[in-house]
């Protein structure tokens, strides 16, 4: 029997990259998807859909990504969900400052949308065998 | 992912890109306009919280589909306006560096994507293909009537096709396999059945990445029988007796045999290391690109080498980009040659100079070399479809009388300056006037065409080919003695002679006579096309269907 599919939430603000993403990651048979279009959408659904995996905008208006993944964590029972950032600032300290929040990893903004799926694949057997 | 779902998945990327593209100029001129009006805001309005919206939207999306330098500017863009609104009290220079990076964002989205993924990317693999591809000249032919097979075959043979023949709908399906021809063409009515040649298309079975199109041949012309050859996936049909040369103009077009022939470009730049980059670039993705680093040999060099596209740099010792481009705009045949100016330059005002006096685009470097392929590409194309529609003659397809002029007093200059011979043949169908007579223009029309096939498909990539009017071609071959020349043109006119040409009133062939000129090294155009006339009109006078020489 095959694996359960990977429920994956993606929360931006930018329609464009919603997009994008819907089509970088909607037709992998072993992926669910949820998109949200902010923080708060993503505070709102996630006790219902139960993501097995995260990925979050940083910059957002109004609540942005660390402030999100604080929220998200403080919800019961989900303190240790994985998330892990999107944002064009890789810089190392950024990246250390990101995973210091909390977060399990950060994508790099541009990325590449045909090759997302794997990369998200190979994010998550990290997380796994962390 | 197989490569079926990773092809389908690459087509929708690329129409998600194209909605983003189109959207693109809205949004940078939303950008200005936002900053427009905080400018002329009294008191200035120093940060527009709508512009650095508008920035960091721009800076996360337009990498992710493709235009990975816009993205990168926008970023810029925002965190100068970011910071700013932190640090520093406006100023002119922060004004000025707004601006600046405002201005830049349009031309970054004109030039179309840039992470080698896009179109470029795609034209410079499709360029790599083009030369990979074998050579497949395969037909397989399934007809019963092995009389019409055989001469079918033979003619289709004259067209450089190789052909085998089946006669039984059971014996191709055991024969057809890998390596799989480049097209059938198949009989409906077959042993087996009055539509067992239609059913034999549809019960093939090919690999899946294996097409092989189908050219269905019928003595029916009824609706039912084509409807049935358009279920079947047939790409062409066509009524006994076949056209030979209407057949394999088909194969061409489903077999895409359509030749192409490399862009030319000419790369201006004084920078000698800059500009063999530019060829090595250009000709990677199948262009035929020569650099000039002295503009002083520039109207020799367009002369000879007809460019579709010049490149030209704007700072050059001796002389400007842009005087350049006047001296080349003076000559009325260059008027619509499409100019564009390579350059580090971004200033507005340059730009617009250039574009003042003629100049297509002004790309700025350094230039991606996957932008630089696109943008010649895209270019290139354009002025040679319309320059076609100018120069070509609408029968055949063949270069005009003019433009076969232009081109063979390139070829002088050239085949001069290297040493080379040069061989000119002219060619005329004998007793035209009768066939016409006989059988009606548009047969005469036909037998016109099939010789146009005949010679574009046997002549080499460099013979260059004209219909000089009328039932009268001419044919340039660089790099030919006359002994050769005279040669192929036998070969040719034995091959048209085999030709059979259908009508009403029956079938038949015909012949041409021919004369060829040689000269080494060749003095003028005029000479040479004077030459070759006389031995054609010796050719005529001494009984036609013959070959005739004449030094020039």
């Amino acid at each position: 029997m095959p694996p359960p599919p990977l429920k994956i939430m993606y929360v931006d603000d930018e329609a464009d990259i919603r997009t994008i993403v819907q089509f970088a990651l909607e037709d992998e048979e072993d992926f669910v998807l949820k998109i949200c279009a902010s923080g708060q959408e993503a505070l709102d659904t996630v006790a219902d859909y139960r993501p097995d995996l995260v990925l979050l905008d940083v910059m957002m208006p109004g609540m942005d990504g660390p402030t999100a993944l604080q929220r998200l964590h403080a919800q019961p029972g989900l303190g240790q969900l994985p998330i892990a950032f999107v944002t064009a600032k890789v810089q190392p300290q950024e990246v250390a400052h990101l995973k210091a929040l909390g977060a399990v990893d950060v994508i790099a903004k541009p990325f590449d949308p045909m090759a997302l799926a794997d990369h998200v694949r190979s994010l998550w057997e990290g997380v796994r065998h962390d | 992912m197989t490569d079926a779902a990773r092809e389908k998945k690459l087509a929708k990327l690329t129409a998600l890109r194209a909605a983003f593209a189109a959207g693109l100029p809205e949004r940078l001129e939303a950008m200005a306009a936002c900053w427009r009006a905080a400018e002329a805001a009294d008191p200035p309005q120093t940060v527009p919280a709508e512009l650095i919206r508008l920035a960091h939207s721009l800076a996360g999306s337009a990498g992710t589909f493709g235009y990975r330098r816009l993205g990168d500017k926008a970023r810029e863009l925002e965190e100068a306006l970011a910071r700013s609104s932190r640090d520093l009290p406006p100023d002119a220079a922060w004004t000025a560096r707004i601006r600046e990076l405002i201005d830049a964002l349009r031309p970054m989205a004109q030039v179309g994507p840039d992470d080698g993924q896009g179109v470029a990317a795609d034209l410079m693999q499709h360029g790599n293909q083009d030369q990979a591809l074998p050579d497949n000249r395969h037909i397989v032919l399934i007809e019963d009537d092995m009389l019409v097979a055989q001469d079918l075959a033979t003619q289709l043979s004259m067209f450089g096709w190789e052909v085998s023949v089946f006669d039984q709908a059971a014996a191709a399906r055991t024969a057809l396999q890998a390596p799989w021809p480049a097209a059938l063409v198949v009989d409906i009515a077959l042993p087996e059945g009055p539509l067992a040649g239609l059913e034999l298309m549809q019960q093939l079975q090919y690999p899946a990445d294996v097409s092989v199109p189908h050219v269905v041949i019928s003595a029916r012309s009824d609706w039912e029988s084509r409807l049935a050859a358009v279920r079947s996936g047939a790409a062409a049909y066509m009524v006994k007796p076949v056209d030979v040369a209407a057949l394999a103009t088909q194969l061409d077009r489903v077999t895409h045999r359509t030749i192409h022939v490399p862009y030319r470009v000419l790369v201006v730049d004084d920078d000698e290391m800059l500009a063999r980059h530019y060829v090595q670039t250009l000709s990677a993705a199948g262009m035929e690109a020569n650099a000039l680093t002295e503009p002083a040999r520039l109207l020799d060099v367009l002369a000879e080498h007809q460019p579709e596209i010049v490149l030209l740099d704007l700072y050059m010792p001796g002389c400007s980009g842009l005087e350049a481009l006047r001296v080349i705009r003076q000559d009325s045949q260059y008027a619509s040659l499409p100019v564009v100016f390579l350059s580090t330059e971004t200033g507005l005002a340059q730009q617009q100079n250039a574009m003042k006096i003629g100049a297509e685009d002004f790309l700025t470097k350094p230039i991606s070399d996957a932008n630089l392929i696109m943008a010649v590409t895209v270019r290139a194309e354009r002025f040679r479809a319309l320059s076609m529609l100018i120069r070509q003659d609408s029968l055949t397809g063949l270069l005009n009388h003019i433009a076969f002029k232009l081109r063979l007093e390139g070829e002088i200059d050239r085949s001069r300056r290297e040493h080379q011979p040069i061989s000119l043949a002219m060619l005329d169908i004998d007793h035209f006037k009768k066939i016409n007579d006989t059988y009606g223009h548009p047969v005469g029309d036909r037998v016109i065409k099939g010789l146009a096939q005949l010679l574009s498909k046997r002549l080499r990539k460099f013979d260059i080919i004209g219909r000089y009017g009328g039932e009268e071609f001419v044919v340039a071959m660089p790099n030919t003695r006359p002994a050769l020349a005279i040669d192929i043109m036998n070969e040719l006119r034995e091959s048209f002679g085999k030709l059979r040409f259908e009508s009403s009133q029956g079938e038949f062939t015909c012949t041409f006579s021919c004369g060829v000129a040689a000269a080494l090294p060749p003095d003028n155009a005029a000479s040479l096309v004077n030459a070759a006339d006389d031995a054609l009109y010796q050719a005529k006078r001494s009984g036609r269907n013959r070959v005739e020489a004449r030094p020039a």
